[in-house]
């Protein structure tokens, strides 16, 4: 039997990641459960990325406290980690006189909520700070920020791998069961262990704390569609761009939005959905988005489209209802050790790291004697530097050092077969094309992967001998190929 | 410590068959001639082309891909060109110079002349948004031909291929004959965009069926692919109700087109044409950027090989001159457009010198008809004229203008009715 663990997290998206990051910090044992094949696989990937400075939630709620405090710890966390981010700033634009009202109502918000240096500038100096808007007037909130969602929530996680959590991926939490001293949490394979409980896994943590709490609320899944642009429309961004919020809306509108691997996004769509793992994406939404994007920035090129991708809100909001909830931190007292973060939706990203630090620094560690550990029994992970990034001296003298980075397997990124198999080789065993997708950034450009994908192929089949059936796209169910053509068949 | 710059006549970057023909020309005028391909082996595309059908226009010959390119490397390396493989280009400026890498080492070379001829890409699910999910099971044609050819691996079972594109067509053969179901060819347009002779030999020799004027309007499964919805597609490519059908398979294979591969011309302040999405070249294929030529693929997509090496031989015949002080620029002002009027999509080249005696237009034709006339009119007076059977945007024409006058100021017209 497995050992029972101090605490154990149930899904590791970013909320689950800066747990396990900020937990093994502290002398406990800690267990992740997840159900995909990788880490932050769900909303944590497919969002906009943005670091919000929190001009956009009622002073007093969860959302503005965690989003203040988040964004001045991701930024740290950042640092610390090597995940690159940038304050780029971001404007709201006014098409109309109502507009503008709306965004002096936001300017109002973001100064409540303690958020510096807001401005609202005539659309001529908009224009001037980001080319091609033609707004009547904006909100500049020049503390807003981008960071790479994923980047961020595998490093916090491989980060907490090297340094004691223990990951079972693949491995689906069913059902909470109370047991004497201990909670355990059934999967679909095996029964994990845990003291405490902190149950994240985003859109369907409201029906498995249900399998507990009967009183848990239901969670109403609501899709957001994204277009990615090639990066030469990423030249031309240098900051985000959002609408004036609308009243009924229940996302922050279409905006566009640089990403930190030079690409912009456009999205996202905001439509309830039934299924919560929808991951679809449609030609109807990908056409508006467009036509919406090209209102608030006029100088977007046409055919520069290289990808679509969806993300899931876990909105405690009905369709009826619309708007957003505040995040719930639920503990009941019956099960005082069991703590579930439901509802997390924007901005969950930023709001992470204070998250994280709220729930084991003020409730768990407020009854636990974890005690804290010492620099040197703590060992770093720092993300890699991408090569690709490198002045040119210094990479003549990187490929000498390591003659890997001078075979450069993904031209469209610009990723070297080092960059491969470090990301390969990663603490969390992960060994998925999306795995390495996501860790090198190979197979996310323009070309998705038309021209590295077979170079990929011949490395791992080359270097480390994998059969056909070894390449997975995502996990065990979604294999690439069938197998070996035969010999015989062959000519 | 910095690997000093090396210097060469002529760097051609690409070795598939324009790059090859445009080094061998290159060489053959006396240039010394550096040829780099990121390929570990010579010849380009034609490498995992192991069907036959090239060297019929350039050899008298039908040969298979991978001996069409042998021709073409042994003439190279017999006229004295150096390879250096597995070596990819990564940086190009406007001054000639490049920045190559391969394993354990990055170096730059200047060059006096440089060709480019890095060829094509292949158009993705990102570029053209198929709705639906995002499984495992997705390829594009050039790649599942890579997949099967060289690396020898079954990519699926029960294949539907979107788009009639050549390579598409080629590979429903190609996979039928490793036993493979083809159930479908999808193409969005009202007539293929692949090759008469490829229909034939391809599709129907096989019974695999082509639905004209429908595409796939959503992808099953969560994983791996589990099915395709296809549907009928009106004048305008929008989606017509009710026609919906579904088809099983655990593979969708893209055959929507190529791109010329131009993000070094980019890096150099190359001048793009959105018609071809190639470089804009005059007459002797140089770029808008002094001494940089292009050719074959990377200028705009040929359907054949053998013509994308000729285009090469030329284009290699101008940079050895260039290279080697034998070339009279032409000012801008003895330059005129070439344009492409009624019924053609695009010309190449874009430009010419007034003075020019003989030219080679390469060019399309927008929608595919019987009996067009092809005119070349320079101002009010017709240069050339030429009747085609059949005009088809799937197949490239070309045509020889001789002229002893100048061009009209004007420039040059082609168009098709
Ligand atoms: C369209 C969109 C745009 C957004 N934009 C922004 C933004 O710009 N800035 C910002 O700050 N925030 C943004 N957000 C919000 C942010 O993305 C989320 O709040 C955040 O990612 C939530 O993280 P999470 O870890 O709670 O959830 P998730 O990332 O969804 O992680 C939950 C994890 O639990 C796993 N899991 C689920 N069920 C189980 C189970 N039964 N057993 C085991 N594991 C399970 C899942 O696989 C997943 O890995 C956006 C969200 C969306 C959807
Ligand atoms: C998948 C596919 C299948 C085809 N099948 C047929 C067919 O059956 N019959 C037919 O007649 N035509 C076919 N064609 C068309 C045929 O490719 C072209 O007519 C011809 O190969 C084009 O030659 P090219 O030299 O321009 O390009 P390519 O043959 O593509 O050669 C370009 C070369 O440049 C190299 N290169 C690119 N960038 C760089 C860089 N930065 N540094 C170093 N090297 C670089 C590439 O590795 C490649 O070797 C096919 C095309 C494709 C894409």
């Amino acid at each position: 039997m497995k050992p029972t663990f101090d605490v154990v997290i149930i899904g590791a998206g970013v909320v689950g990641s800066a747990l396990a990051r900020h937990l093994t910090r502290f002398a406990c044992s800690v267990a992740v459960v997840e159900k995909e094949s990788d880490v932050g696989m769900a909303a944590s990937a497919r969002n906009s990325g943005v670091i919000h400075a929190g001009i956009n939630y009622k002073p007093g709620t969860l959302r503005a406290r965690f989003c203040m405090e988040g964004r001045r710890l991701l930024t740290q966390l950042c640092e610390e980690l090597n995940v690159p981010y940038s304050i780029c700033g971001k404007l709201v634009v006014a098409m109309c006189e109502e507009e503008v009202s709306e965004l002096e109502r936001l300017k109002a918000q973001g100064e409540a909520n303690g958020v510096p240096d807001l401005r609202i500038i005539s659309g001529v100096e908009a224009a001037k700070l980001q080319p091609g808007i033609e707004a009547i007037a904006a909100l500049h909130v020049p503390t807003s920020g981008i960071v790479s969602p994923y980047a961020l929530t595998l490093a916090m996680a491989e980060d907490s791998a090297v340094n004691g959590a223990n990951f079972y991926l693949a491995t689906e939490a069913v059902g909470i069961e109370h047991q004497h001293n201990c909670y355990a949490i059934h999967t679909k394979s095996d029964t994990v262990r845990g003291r405490w409980i902190i149950n994240c896994a985003g859109i369907h943590s409201g029906r498995l704390a249900q399998s507990i709490d009967s009183e848990a609320p239901d969670l109403y899944p609501c899709v957001g569609e994204y277009l990615l642009l090639d990066k030469q429309v990423g030249e031309k961004l240098s900051m985000s761009i959002y609408p004036a919020p609308q009243a009924d809306g229940a996302g922050l509108g279409v905006h566009i939005t640089p990403t930190m691997d030079g690409n912009v996004l456009l999205g996202p769509s905001n439509e309830y959905v039934s299924d919560p793992e929808t991951r679809c994406c449609t030609g109807s939404t990908a056409n508006r988005l467009l036509e919406e994007a090209k209102t608030l920035w006029s100088d977007l090129p046409p055919q520069v489209v290289i990808g679509a991708y969806a993300g899931v809100r876990s909105k405690q909001t009905s369709p009826e209802v619309g708007g957003f909830g505040d995040f719930l931190f639920r503990r009941t007292p019956n099960h005082p050790q069991l703590i579930h973060l439901i509802g997390i939706e924007s901005p969950g990203l930023t709001a992470a790291p204070a998250i994280a630090r709220h729930i084991v620094d003020e409730i768990i560690r407020n009854e636990e004697p974890f005690k804290p550990k010492t620099a040197e029994e703590i060992s770093l992970r720092r993300w890699p530097l991408r090569f690709d990034e490198l002045p040119e001296k210094e990479k003549e003298r990187l490929v000498r050092e390591i003659p890997d980075h001078g075979d450069i397997v993904c031209r469209c990124e610009g990723v070297t077969k080092h960059e491969i198999l470090q990301a390969l080789n990663n603490p969390l065993g992960v060994r998925t094309l999306a795995g390495i997708k996501y860790r090198s950034r190979a197979m996310m450009g323009r070309c998705n992967g038309g021209y590295c994908l077979p170079r990929i192929v011949d490395i791992l089949q080359q270097e480390y001998g994998w059969e056909p059936t070894a390449f997975q796209l995502r996990g065990p169910t979604s294999p690439m190929f069938v197998g070996r053509l035969l010999e015989e068949d062959h000519g | 410590m910095v690997d000093s710059t090396r210097e060469t006549d002529v760097v051609v970057i690409g070795g598939g068959p324009a790059g090859l023909a445009a080094a061998t020309a290159a060489a053959n005028e006396g240039a010394d001639v550096l040829l780099v391909d990121r390929n570990v082996q010579l010849g380009g595309i034609l490498n995992q082309c192991i069907h036959d059908g090239f060297g019929l226009h350039a050899f008298g010959k039908i040969l298979t891909g991978p001996e069409f390119a042998d021709r073409y490397v042994r003439e190279a390396l017999e006229a004295g060109v150096t390879a250096c493989t597995d070596t990819l280009v990564s940086n190009l400026s406007r001054n000639r110079e490049i920045i190559c890498t391969t394993s354990g080492k990055r170096s730059r070379i200047r060059a006096k002349s440089i060709v480019l001829a890095m060829g094509c890409r292949e158009r993705t699910r990102g570029m053209i948004q198929i709705p639906g999910t995002r499984p495992a099971g997705v390829y594009t044609a050039g790649m599942a031909q890579w997949l099967t050819n060289m690396a020898n691996i079954r990519i699926g079972q029960r294949v539907v291929i979107l788009g009639s594109g050549d390579i598409g067509l080629i590979m429903a053969r190609r996979l039928t004959w490793e036993g493979a179901e083809v159930s479908a060819v999808i193409e969005k347009l009202p007539y293929p965009s692949g090759l008469a002779r490829n229909i034939t030999q391809c599709l129907e020799d096989y019974d695999i069926p082509l639905y004209l004027s429908h595409s796939v309007s959503y992808i099953h499964g969560r994983d791996r692919v589990e099915a395709v919805t296809v549907a009928k597609v009106d004048e305008v490519g929008e989606f017509i109700r009710r026609s919906e059908f579904r088809i099983p398979c655990d593979t969708l294979l893209l055959s929507v087109g190529l791109i010329p591969e131009n993000e070094l011309s980019r890096q150099a302040g190359i001048q793009i044409d959105p018609a071809t999405s190639g470089a804009s070249v005059d007459e002797r294929y140089m770029t808008n950027v002094e001494g940089i030529f292009s050719c074959g693929n990377v200028l705009h997509i040929h359907d054949l090989a053998d013509w994308a090496a000729e285009e090469g031989d030329r284009a290699g015949r101008s940079a050895a001159a260039f290279a080697l002080g034998g070339y009279r620029s032409s000012n801008a002002a003895a330059r005129v457009p070439i344009s492409a009027g009624d019924g053609v999509r695009y010309v190449v080249p874009q430009s010419a010198d007034r003075s020019t005696q003989e030219l080679l237009l390469s060019f399309r034709v927008t929608a595919p008809r019987d009996e067009a006339t092809i005119c070349v009119n320079a101002g009010d007076s017709s240069l050339a004229t030429k009747k085609l059977r059949r005009a088809h945007p799937a197949s490239m024409v070309q045509m020889s203008v001789a002229t002893d006058h100048p061009f009209d100021e004007s420039g040059l017209e082609v168009r098709s009715t």
